[in-house]
C-alpha cells in the first residue's frame, strides 16, 4: 500500500477568518475515507483547500509523493478530483456536455469514452436523459451528473462532499450504490458526511472533524465502538 | 457623431424611386449589412460580460485600432488587401490581450469587478483614443481595405463592399460560433461563464480562459471597425457610435447571451434600415433605442437574458 | 459618535471650505487663476454630485453630462430664443434637469448596475446626436442659421449674469461668486444626502439589499430620488456653467469631460465625503501642468485613471484612512480598525 495523499499541518480559511488548525491525514490508494462531523466545522474547507479552490495558508501537501502545486487547475489536471457541494453544474450544458467537461483535462479520447458508457451503466437515468440541459435536472439527477463528472476525470483521487444532501431517502440510496460500485475499483476515495451511518458501509476509515481540527479517527470496528464519543459531537 | 455613421453613407448613396419592391431590397440590403457589422460589434462584447461579468467601455477603442491598423498596413506600408486586413485583425488580438495582462487580471478577483472594470476601462478608452488622434490626427481617413463596383438588382444598387460585409461577418460569426459549442476551447470558455469554480475543478485555466475571450472579443471588434470604417471613414472617434449601438444590442438581448447578441442585431440592423427610410436617417437610432427601453420595462433581463445569467 | 454630531462636523467643514472660497478673490486677481477656480468649482460640484449618486446610492450612472448640459441648455436656449436673462432661467434648467431624470429614472433604474450605465451612456449618445443632425433653421442670428437646439455648434453670445456692465473689468468676481454659490448648494446637499435620512437608506440598500426590502426600502425608489436630486443639482451647475461661459453646445457631451470627472471622484475617493473635491483639485492641477508638457491632457487622464484603479482603488480618502487605521493598530485600538472598516464615514477625509 502507497500512501496517495499525505496532509501535514495544513491550515486555511475564508478572508481572515481561519477555520482550519493544523490538519495532519493521510490516505492510501484505493481505500476510501470519511470525513464526517458537524456542519460550520471545516469539512467542505478541508476538501476545497486539498482541491486548491481555496488558497493554503501554511502546512503541506503532497499527492503521489509531490508536493502539490498551486492552483485549483493544476491539481485537478494531476488527478485530484473534488465533486463539490451542490453540486456546480454547467447548467447550461447537456447532461453530456456536463460529463465531457469532465473530461476536460484527459487526452484519450478512447478511454475517454469508455468512461463515458461506465457513467452511463452506472446511472441509466443520465443515458435517457443525455441532451437534457443540466438545469432541468431533478435534485437527484444533478448529484448524479456531479458524481459522474468527477468519475470522467479518471482521477486518482476523488473528494465527494456530502453526496446525500438534500436527496429524498430513496435517492440517497441509488447514490450510495454508486458509490459503492465506484470503490471496487483502485481509485481512493475520500467521502465527506454530516452523518456517518450512510458512510459506515463503504468507507474504511473514519475521521471526525470539530473545530477545524479532527477530534478523533478510527475504522469500522471503533466507529461501532465509539458510538458514545460520536454521539456527544454529532447530537445523534 | 454623424460623420462616422455608415448608415448616411450607404442611404445617400442608393436611395432611388419610390417603387415598394425596390424599398422592401434597399432596406433589406441596409438592414443585413448594419446588422452584420452591429453583430460583430456586439458579439465581442457579449462574450466578455457572459465569461467573466466586464463591461469592457475600451472596446469601441477595439474597433478603432482595428480599422486603423489595416489602414497603416495598406497605406502606409504597402500591404496587399488581406494582409492589411489581417493585421487589423491581429492589432485587435494584441490590445485584448495587453489589456488583460496590464490591468483585467489584475482586478478579476475584487469585490466590485462589475463597477471598477467599467471604470478603468473607460480610462483606457480615453488613452488609447487619445493616442490614435495624436498618431493620425483628427481628418478623418478613407479606408483602403474594400472591395469596389456594384451591381444592380432592378433599381436598386448593391455594392460589392455590402455584400463583402455579410459575407466576413457571417463567416467570422460562425466561426466563433462553431468554436464555442463544438471545440474543446469553446466549452472551456462556456463552462467559464456558467461556473468558475467548477471549471477550475474540470482543470480549466480560467486565467487563460479570461485571455483568450479578450483576444477574440479584440479580434471581433476589430473586425467591425474595419468594415464600419470602410463604409464611413477612419477617424480617432469612430468607435463611438457601433459601441452604443453593441450596448443597447447586449441590453436588448440580455447582457452575456451571445446568440441572443448575434440576432438582435441583424433585427436591429433591419429595424434602424426600416426606421431611416421612411422616417430619416437622425431618427433611426433614437426610435431603436425608445423600443429598447419599451422591451425593458416588460423584460427586465432582455429578450434572450436569463435573470439567473445576468451578473450585476 | 451620534449620527447628528457627524452630520455638523461635515456642515462645519463645508461653511469653512465655503469661507476660504469666498475669500481667495481678495487675492487673486489675475482674471485667469479666477477663471481656473470657476472651472474648478463646477467640475467638483458635478463630481460632488455623481459621486453621491455612484458612491453612495450605488446607481451606476454614466448619464450626469446630460444633466448638466440640460442646465447650460435652458440657459443658452432661452437666452438666445426669447432674451431672458441667466438669473431666471438658472433655476428653471435645474428644474428641467430634474425631470429629465425623473422620467429617465422610472424608466431605467428598476435594472440592474450594467444595464443603468449602459442605457444613460446610450441616452446621452442619442441626445447628443439628435442635436447635431438638426439641420431645419429655426431662427438666424446674425446671418447664422441657428437650428432649435443649437445644431453642432450650440448657443453662444446670449446675456451674460449682468457683472459686465456693473462691475466693468472686475466682472469676473461677480461671476465668481455666482458659481461658488451654487457650488456651495451642491456640496451641503450632497452633505445632507449622504449623512441623513437618504444616506442611511443607501447604506442599508448597499449593505443587504434583501434585508433592507425586508424592512420596507425600495432600492428603486430610493435610487430615483437620488437620480432626481443629484440631477437637479448638476442641472443647476451646466446653467451657472453657461452663465458664466455664455456657451451651450453639444461639446459638453464629449467622452473626455465625462471621463475627466470620473477621474475626479476615483482620484478623490468613491464613496467618500469629501474626495471628489481633493480629486478636482489634484486634476486640475495635473492638467494644468500638463498644458505645459504639450497637448496630452486626455492621455493622463487616461493614465491617472487607471493607476487609481489598479493600485489606489478607494482613491485618496481610502488610502489616508488605511493609513490612519494602520497607525491606530500600531498604537493597539484594534477596535477603532474594526469601527473605520465597518463606518464608511468614519473612513474618509
Amino acid at each position: 500500500m502507497s500512501t496517495l495523499l499525505s496532509v501535514k499541518g495544513l491550515t486555511s480559511g475564508y478572508g481572515n477568518l481561519q477555520v482550519l488548525r493544523e490538519i495532519d491525514f493521510e490516505i492510501e490508494t484505493g481505500k476510501i475515507v470519511a470525513v464526517i462531523g458537524p456542519n460550520g466545522h471545516g469539512k467542505s474547507t478541508l476538501l476545497k483547500t486539498i482541491s486548491g479552490l481555496l488558497p493554503t495558508w501554511s502546512g503541506q501537501c503532497s499527492f503521489k509523493s509531490e508536493p502539490l502545486c498551486s492552483g485549483a487547475p493544476e491539481r485537478a489536471r494531476k488527478g485530484l478530483v473534488l465533486v463539490p457541494q451542490g453540486d456546480q453544474l454547467f447548467m447550461g450544458m447537456s447532461v453530456e456536455e456536463n460529463l465531457l467537461m469532465g473530461a476536460f483535462s484527459r487526452s484519450d479520447v478512447g478511454a475517454t469514452m469508455e468512461t463515458l458508457k461506465e457513467v452511463y451503466e452506472l446511472f441509466p437515468r443520465l443515458d435517457e436523459r443525455r441532451t437534457q440541459r443540466a438545469d432541468s435536472l431533478s435534485g437527484g439527477e444533478r448529484r448524479m451528473v456531479g458524481i459522474g463528472r468527477g468519475m470522467m476525470s479518471n482521477g486518482d483521487l476523488m473528494m465527494i462532499d456530502e453526496p446525500s444532501l438534500g436527496l429524498a431517502p430513496l435517492i440517497i440510496e441509488q447514490i450510495y450504490d454508486a458509490l459503492g460500485k465506484l470503490a471496487k475499483g483502485d481509485r481512493s476515495i475520500i467521502v465527506v458526511e454530516e452523518n456517518p451511518s450512510r458512510v459506515a458501509s463503504v468507507a474504511s476509515h473514519f475521521y471526525l472533524l470539530d473545530g477545524g481540527k479532527f477530534a478523533w479517527s478510527g475504522d469500522a470496528k471503533e466507529l461501532s465502538a465509539s458510538g458514545d464519543v460520536l454521539k456527544t459531537y454529532l447530537g445523534g | 457623431m454623424p460623420k462616422n455613421s455608415p448608415h448616411l453613407v450607404m442611404f445617400s448613396k442608393h436611395i432611388s424611386g419610390g417603387e415598394e419592391m425596390d424599398a422592401i431590397l434597399q432596406i433589406m440590403i441596409t438592414g443585413l449589412t448594419l446588422g452584420s457589422m452591429y453583430a460583430l460589434a456586439s458579439v465581442g462584447l457579449a462574450l466578455t460580460f457572459g465569461t467573466m461579468g466586464m463591461f469592457n467601455m475600451a472596446h469601441g477603442l477595439f474597433m478603432t485600432i482595428g480599422a486603423y491598423g489595416s489602414y497603416a498596413a495598406a497605406e502606409l506600408w504597402g500591404f496587399p488587401l488581406p494582409l492589411a486586413l489581417l493585421v487589423g485583425l491581429l492589432a485587435g488580438g494584441i490590445v485584448g490581450a495587453a489589456m488583460h495582462i496590464a490591468i483585467v487580471s489584475h482586478m478579476l478577483h475584487r469585490e466590485d469587478f462589475t463597477t471598477t472594470i467599467m471604470v478603468a476601462t473607460a480610462g483606457v478608452a480615453i488613452l488609447l483614443q487619445d493616442l490614435i488622434l495624436k498618431q493620425f490626427g483628427a481628418y478623418p481617413f478613407k479606408q483602403p481595405v474594400q472591395v469596389e463596383g456594384l451591381m444592380l438588382i432592378g433599381n436598386t444598387a448593391i455594392t460589392y463592399q455590402s455584400i463583402a460585409i455579410v459575407l466576413f461577418a457571417g463567416i467570422l460569426i460562425g466561426t466563433l460560433g462553431w468554436l464555442l459549442t463544438k471545440t474543446r476551447f469553446g466549452l472551456a470558455i462556456r463552462a467559464t461563464a456558467m461556473n468558475q469554480d467548477a471549471a477550475k475543478l474540470m482543470g480549466v485555466k480560467t486565467e487563460l480562459t479570461y485571455l483568450q475571450v479578450l483576444v477574440i472579443a479584440g479580434v471581433m471588434a476589430a473586425a467591425a471597425g474595419i468594415l464600419i470604417s470602410s463604409l464611413a471613414s477612419l477617424s480617432p472617434g469612430m468607435g463611438a457610435n457601433p459601441l452604443i449601438r453593441a450596448f443597447v444590442i447586449c441590453v436588448v438581448a440580455g447582457l452575456g447571451s451571445v446568440t441572443g447578441a448575434g440576432f438582435t442585431a441583424i433585427s436591429l440592423g433591419l429595424m434602424e434600415a426600416a426606421i431611416g427610410y421612411y422616417f430619416g436617417v437622425r431618427y433611426g437610432f433614437p426610435v431603436m433605442l425608445g423600443l429598447v427601453i419599451i422591451v425593458l420595462i416588460f423584460r427586465p433581463a432582455g429578450l434572450f437574458g436569463k435573470q439567473g445569467v445576468v451578473r450585476a | 459618535m451620534t449620527n447628528l454630531s457627524i452630520l455638523k462636523r461635515h456642515l462645519l467643514g463645508c461653511v469653512l471650505t465655503v469661507a476660504f472660497m469666498a475669500m481667495l478673490p481678495l487675492f487673486i486677481t489675475q482674471r485667469y487663476f479666477l477663471g481656473e477656480i470657476i472651472l474648478f468649482m463646477i467640475w467638483a460640484s458635478v463630481a460632488i454630485q455623481w459621486n453621491v449618486l455612484l458612491g453612495h446610492a450605488g446607481v451606476f450612472s454614466l448619464g450626469q453630462m446630460l444633466f448638466f448640459a440640460i442646465g447650460a441648455y435652458a440657459v443658452g436656449m432661452l437666452g438666445v430664443h426669447l432674451d431672458w436673462s441667466p438669473w431666471f432661467s438658472m433655476p428653471v434648467g435645474a428644474v428641467v434637469a430634474a425631470l429629465a431624470a425623473l422620467v429617465i429614472g422610472l424608466a431605467c433604474l428598476r435594472l440592474k448596475t450594467a444595464y443603468v450605465a449602459l442605457l444613460t451612456f446610450a441616452i446621452v449618445f442619442m441626445v447628443d446626436s439628435l442635436i447635431r443632425t438638426e439641420v431645419e433653421c429655426f431662427t438666424t442670428v446674425g446671418g447664422r442659421c441657428l437650428p432649435f437646439f443649437g445644431g453642432g455648434q450650440g448657443f453662444f453670445g446670449f446675456d451674460d449674469l449682468g457683472f459686465r456692465s456693473m462691475l466693468k473689468g472686475k466682472w469676473i468676481v461677480g461671476n465668481y461668486y455666482v458659481v461658488l454659490g451654487a457650488f456651495a448648494f451642491s456640496l451641503v446637499a450632497s452633505i445632507l444626502v449622504i449623512h441623513g435620512r437618504l444616506g442611511l437608506a443607501f447604506r442599508a440598500l448597499g449593505d443587504s439589499q434583501i434585508y433592507a426590502a425586508a424592512r420596507g426600502l425600495n432600492r428603486t425608489r430610493f435610487h430615483i430620488i437620488a437620480f432626481v436630486i443629484t440631477a437637479f443639482f448638476t442641472g443647476l451647475t451646466g446653467a451657472v456653467y453657461a452663465a458664466h461661459f455664455r456657451f451651450a453646445g453639444p461639446s459638453l457631451f464629449e467622452f473626455s469631460n465625462l471621463v475627466f470627472i470620473l477621474a475626479m471622484i476615483v482620484v478623490g475617493g468613491l464613496k467618500s465625503t469629501w474626495g471628489p473635491v481633493f480629486g478636482a483639485v489634484l486634476m486640475m492641477i495635473l492638467v494644468e501642468f500638463a498644458k505645459g508638457w504639450g497637448d496630452i491632457q486626455n492621455t493622463l487622464i487616461g493614465v491617472v485613471l487607471i493607476i487609481f484603479v489598479l493600485l489606489l482603488p478607494r482613491g485618496l480618502a481610502g488610502a489616508t484612512a488605511t493609513l490612519r487605521s494602520k497607525l491606530m493598530t500600531d498604537s493597539g485600538t484594534q477596535d477603532n480598525l474594526h469601527a473605520a472598516r465597518a463606518d464608511p464615514r468614519g473612513a474618509e477625509q
